[in-house]
């Protein structure tokens, strides 16, 4: 059953921790993402918040948060571990988001176009429009990133920047975009 | 790069979604082990995905990798200790298999003698019902066939010479469902039948030898003995009524000590009286009238409409039947045949029609 459900998809398992209570499935989900979790809340454990304690305290809250999450799971560790070691009990935990972003409706659509080359030469023809819609340094950031596959390192290089900086620009770029596109009813 | 495939193609990775980095490829990255394509990919991946781009900001110091391989094969194996499946519930399995024995043999037991209680109960009604069968329902369709006419001549001219003891028994219309054992009553009949004949020719070989002839003309008309005439046949009565009144006296006077007697040659010795016949079917009919089972009534008088005897009264209780069956023509039409008969039953018929009128 364990190597059954390894061969599932983040939205499968989660549908069975919804509907079935499925803690083996949880347990599994768990577990793909347990390397970042760690490597997230490394640098944060210290002696008020050990490990020992952190993490089985964290596995917790996260079967809890699974069982009504509907985005994407690595949103939602992110999400709890900023508020383990940041919020505490100061604050309550924000609630998901019960209607998925502009950018996960576009994902979503791109993944189900799949091989039907009619729904991808719609997206993309809109893509296009929307890119047109953008400045020209950012339209040049995106051309240069994602049709032209430089790292983030050689753009950062070229701005004379940080590739955080440079990847949070994109990120707002993509943002952009997918609201703009949300607009014109993609 | 992967800059071969068409702009259309690439633009649309700009929301194409990519997975989140496993335990080799945030190691990889991080030691910049990784392809051009694969980091590109990794780095799609993170300009939208906060933990991996968290995870490698917090692997940026080296002091971490030792921790992080520690702390997250520990944490795997702690999930995967919390989360495993429960263990299947072995006990409902095992039962105790003494009880499961005896409950299990107590409930063969009990079906099987069920099973005898059941099936006996059920032979012995049908044994019960076989016996104690009505005998109308069937008598109407086989009364005609079923019908043993006694040899009720017989005894008219039966030589009654011989001791009390030969006397033969009363005739009584036999029918096969008249009771139980009345073929056995017939069998006896018949065998007591065979027996008189037997000593009848005997007597009349006697009588031959020792009575001449010309007195054979008085013993002919001689009386018959006081057991004969006790019989209550009806022929018996119609051969004494038609007696004269000396040779009533002769027969008053007639000897008892006179032991043989010779029946008349000429009584009809073969032929059956067909009156008796009809008369039980008249009744027959009768008794299913009262029953209430018109139609077999009818049927019944039906057979016995050619008669002339009972012509009037089969008529008469016919049209009695179908008025009660609701057919007034019929009715009608035969109470005005019994009316032109002009018998005993005219008034009675005559009453029916202004009844009806």
């Amino acid at each position: 059953m364990h190597l059954l459900l390894n061969n599932l998809n983040d939205k499968e398992l989660l549908l069975r921790i919804r509907k079935l209570q499925d803690r083996e499935a949880a347990g599994v989900l768990l577990d793909r993402y347990s390397h970042l979790l760690v490597a997230t809340s490394l640098p944060r454990l210290g002696p008020e918040k050990s490990a020992e304690e952190a993490f089985p305290a964290l596995t917790r809250q996260l079967f809890t948060r699974l069982q009504s999450s509907y985005g994407k799971v690595s949103d939602t560790i992110y999400e709890m571990v900023q508020y383990y070691f940041h919020g505490g009990s100061k604050s309550p935990l924000p609630y998901p988001p019960s209607s998925p972003t502009a950018i996960q409706r576009l994902e979503n659509r791109v993944d189900l176009a799949g091989n039907n080359p009619i729904e991808k030469d719609t997206i993309a023809s809109r893509l296009e429009e929307g890119l047109n819609t953008l400045q020209p340094e950012e339209r040049q950031l995106v051309t240069r990133f994602y049709l032209e596959h430089q790292s983030l390192q050689e753009l950062a290089k070229a701005q004379h920047t940080t590739t955080d900086k440079v990847r949070n620009h994109l990120r707002q770029i993509r943002k952009k975009l997918a609201a703009h596109l949300m607009d014109q009813h993609l | 790069m992967n800059n071969q495939t068409p702009r259309q193609e690439r633009i649309l990775k700009i929301f194409t979604p990519v997975r989140c980095m496993n335990r080799d490829q945030l190691l990889r990255y991080q030691r910049g082990q990784m392809t051009a394509v694969e980091k590109h990919l990794v780095e799609q991946h993170m300009v939208d995905c906060d933990l991996c781009h968290h995870a490698l900001m917090g692997l940026e110091n080296p002091k971490n990798h030792e921790p992080y391989e520690r702390l997250s094969q520990q944490l795997s194996l702690f999930i995967q200790r919390e989360y495993a499946p429960p263990p299947k519930q072995q006990k409902q399995q095992i039962r105790p298999p003494r009880q499961v024995m005896s409950r299990e043999s107590l409930l063969s037991y009990f079906w099987v003698i069920m099973f005898i209680v059941i099936g006996g109960g059920s032979v012995f009604l049908l044994q019960q019902h076989l016996k104690n069968r009505p005998a109308f329902p069937l008598l109407p369709a086989r009364a005609a066939e079923t019908l043993v006419i006694p040899p009720a001549a017989q005894p008219a001219a039966a030589i009654t010479a011989a001791p009390p003891e030969e006397k033969k028994p009363a005739p009584v219309i036999q029918t096969h469902y008249g009771n139980r054992d009345s073929l056995q009553r017939r069998v006896a009949a018949l065998s007591a039948k065979d027996s008189a004949l037997l000593k009848k020719k005997t007597a009349k070989d006697t009588v031959r030898k020792s009575v001449p002839d010309s007195s054979s003309r008085v013993a002919l008309k001689a009386p018959q003995p006081p057991v004969a005439k006790d019989t209550p046949k009806p022929r018996v009565e119609k051969l004494a009524v038609n007696t004269t009144p000396i040779q009533q006296d002769k027969e008053e006077k007639a000897p008892p000590k006179e032991t043989v007697e010779k029946t008349e040659e000429e009584t009809p010795k073969a032929t059956p009286p067909p009156v008796s016949g009809e008369e039980a079917m008249y009744r027959v009919a009768m008794q299913l009238k009262q029953q209430g089972d018109v139609n077999g009534a009818i049927n019944q008088l039906k057979k016995l409409s050619g008669n002339n005897r009972y012509e009037e009264r089969v008529k008469y209780q016919l049209a009695i039947l179908y008025r009660n069956k609701g057919q007034n023509g019929k009715a009608r039409r035969l109470f005005k045949d019994v009316v032109k008969m002009d018998g005993n039953l005219k008034s009675q018929a005559q009453a029916e029609l202004d009844n009806k009128n």
